[in-house]
């Protein structure tokens, strides 16, 4: 199977009791930024730039733990900044996995061998690792020499101590699709359980504050479907944890409009709105975000941030949730999970 | 009146070498006006840190550290770091010690006894390091120490494995004025390995000026060989140091600000 079965029927029944009580909207995925700092600076980040004035402040364990609360969402993304930083990111786990959700840590890897005696192997935490290409396409993106090299020994040492592993990697305009297949290839022989797949988001801060180097790095909507559709027999070699629904919309094939309350993010600020990628304001409560944002006046065509955006927290949830649904996709989605 | 300050950690290398690595990943951004020596302010925003590189020897620490702590101003807003961290290069007085291995220092002990205490970390920080790091008492030194059997008294005497220049003109002052104090040292040469009296003579002053290399080359062909090792030791040495200095103020400082933060 795809993912652990937990997992799988957690949100199968978690979308199913939303579905049946009738709610219109409700979170797949919490997006929890306990802090933003980073011990590296990418190219491509929007959070350390966008965060420069809070960049040294943090949620605290409670803090957090109220927001998995208030959310309700059966997965935690915890994601930032580097986690890994996070002094208390061990008992943030904990607290989390007690309340029986599911995380994805998302992490440079730089500090997973440093911090794994933090954790125990369990299949409702995954390390999420983020690797944008083969060593010298990596380092080149993240800005320092010797990152790939520590997040393969950060990945070799919690496979080997049993954790549940996958990677995270940006397209960008740049990105060399053998490459890509060479580093999922290398990653499969490190026994890693899957690879999630995400065209890059034109940051407005990265835009301000390195406009030649946005014009040279992010993709246009164009740029994504043809990328994609050259990359789909490569993608069908390897464990993707990337939908196939949404992979067909990455490829242009099909349309799915944005469900970007599907995946709420908590940062030191507050409830990001209205997503993860674009930042109107930040409100005090979950609720708040839910509801007083206009969630129709944003998604391509709607609103111009929106123009390019095809990234995975925007489209995943409206594939999980079967908007726009075709015939033949829920078995498409069963055959996936259970291959 | 105001009692604001800028507190950000200082980090005090002699000599521009041993600090190369480290300020790749902490890049210098603000030059601190007034400094008696090269005093930068570098790294990310969440993590700055002063560098200050004093020169080689107790003296010139010295001179770095009264200055440090005597509450010198930036912008007119006085600066009182949190913590003082004395780095760089060390010989192994313990046969244990390799090139490249990392000694956080418990304590740091001069010629004549005295002993002070190393208050930061505290306890070593759980986790695989790599480069390992390894706790032990670090002897400042008057002089370089060449022969092995040199070396061997010295940790005899002192129960240090490894030795250095500075680190016991910072440790007195930061306790007798109460700042935390650090010290963390990568092994330049190990306990077996001297250092002819001609590359002592060419070393002594912390600087190596090429026409004195070229004239001391042509006296002593040999000394390429030694200069050659120096140079490709040094470079695994600061890269370690960088390495691990950067991982211990990530994973230990930004947030213990949290708990103690003088600026108010």
């Amino acid at each position: 199977m795809r993912f652990p079965l937990s997992l799988t029927s957690s949100m199968v029944g978690y979308i199913a009791r939303k579905k049946l009580a009738g709610e219109k909207r409700f979170p797949l995925v919490l997006m929890l930024e306990p802090l933003h700092a980073c011990n590296l600076t990418c190219t491509g980040c929007g959070r350390i730039r966008e965060y420069a004035q809070t960049i040294k402040e943090k949620l605290t364990v409670a803090e957090c733990l109220a927001a998995v609360d208030e959310c309700g969402a059966p997965i935690v993304s915890i994601c930032g900044g580097e986690p890994l930083i996070y002094p208390d990111i061990g008992p943030l786990v904990r607290g989390i996995l007690k309340r029986r959700k599911h995380i994805y840590l998302c992490t440079n890897g730089m500090f997973i061998k440093k911090r794994l005696h933090e954790f125990r192997p369990t299949s409702r935490f995954f390390f999420n690792v983020h690797l944008d290409g083969l060593e010298e396409t990596h380092d080149k993106c993240v800005e320092r020499r010797g990152v790939f090299a520590a997040a393969i020994e950060g990945i070799k040492a919690a496979k080997r101590a049993g954790f549940l592993v996958c990677t995270n990697t940006t397209v960008f305009k740049e990105t060399d699709l053998d490459e890509i297949d060479a580093l999922f290839a290398f990653l499969t022989k490190l026994g890693v359980d899957g690879f999630m797949l995400s065209p890059a988001y034109g940051y407005a801060a990265v835009h301000q504050t390195n406009p030649k180097g946005a014009a040279e790095i992010f993709l246009t909507r164009d740029d994504i479907r043809s990328k994609f559709r050259e990359a789909e027999k490569l993608l069908r070699k390897y464990r993707m944890m990337s939908s196939p629904i949404y992979l067909e919309f990455l490829s242009g094939r099909r349309e799915l409009p944005c469900t970007a309350w599907g995946n709420p993010t908590r940062n030191v600020r507050g409830w990001k709105g209205p997503c993860y990628l674009i930042t109107d304001t930040h409100h005090a409560t979950f609720r708040d975000l839910m509801e007083q944002t206009e969630w129709d006046a944003y998604g391509h065509g709607k609103d111009p941030r929106c123009e390019h955006c095809m990234v995975h927290c925007g489209y995943e949830p409206s594939a999980a949730l079967g908007v726009n649904q075709r015939l033949g996709d829920s078995l498409k989605m069963l055959l996936w999970q259970l291959s | 009146m105001t009692d604001l300050a800028f507190a950000d950690p200082c980090i005090l290398f002699a000599l521009r070498c041993e600090a190369h690595a480290f300020l790749k990943e902490f890049r210098p951004h603000q030059r601190f006006r007034g400094a008696p020596c090269w005093a930068h302010f570098c790294g990310p925003s969440w993590l700055t840190v002063l560098v200050v590189e004093t020169g080689l020897g107790e003296g010139r620490a010295a001179r770095a550290a009264e200055w440090l702590l005597s509450g010198p101003v930036l912008e007119n807003v006085p600066y009182r770091p949190k913590l003082v961290l004395s780095a760089g290069f060390s010989g192994a007085l313990d046969e244990r010690r390799a090139a490249g291995d990392i000694v956080l220092a418990t304590e740091v002990v001069d010629e004549q006894g005295n002993r002070w205490p190393a208050t930061w970390p505290g306890e070593l920080p759980p986790g695989e390091w790599r480069p390992p790091l390894y706790r032990h008492p670090v002897l400042t030194a008057s002089r370089l120490a060449a022969t092995p059997e040199t070396k061997r008294e010295l940790g005899r005497q002192s129960g240090a494995a490894a030795v250095d220049m500075e680190a016991a003109a910072l440790a007195r002052l930061c306790t007798r004025r109460g700042v935390p104090f650090g010290c963390v040292r990568v092994i330049l040469d190990d306990l077996h390995t001297p250092l002819s009296p001609r590359l002592l003579d060419l070393l002594k002053d912390g600087r190596v000026a090429p026409l004195r290399v070229m004239a001391a080359v042509a006296r002593s062909p040999r000394l390429v060989g030694e200069l050659w090792r120096l140079a490709r030791q040094s470079r695994h040495a600061a890269g370690q140091l960088g390495q691990a200095l950067g991982e211990l103020l990530t994973l230990t400082l930004p947030w213990a600000a949290d708990q103690a933060e003088p600026r108010s």
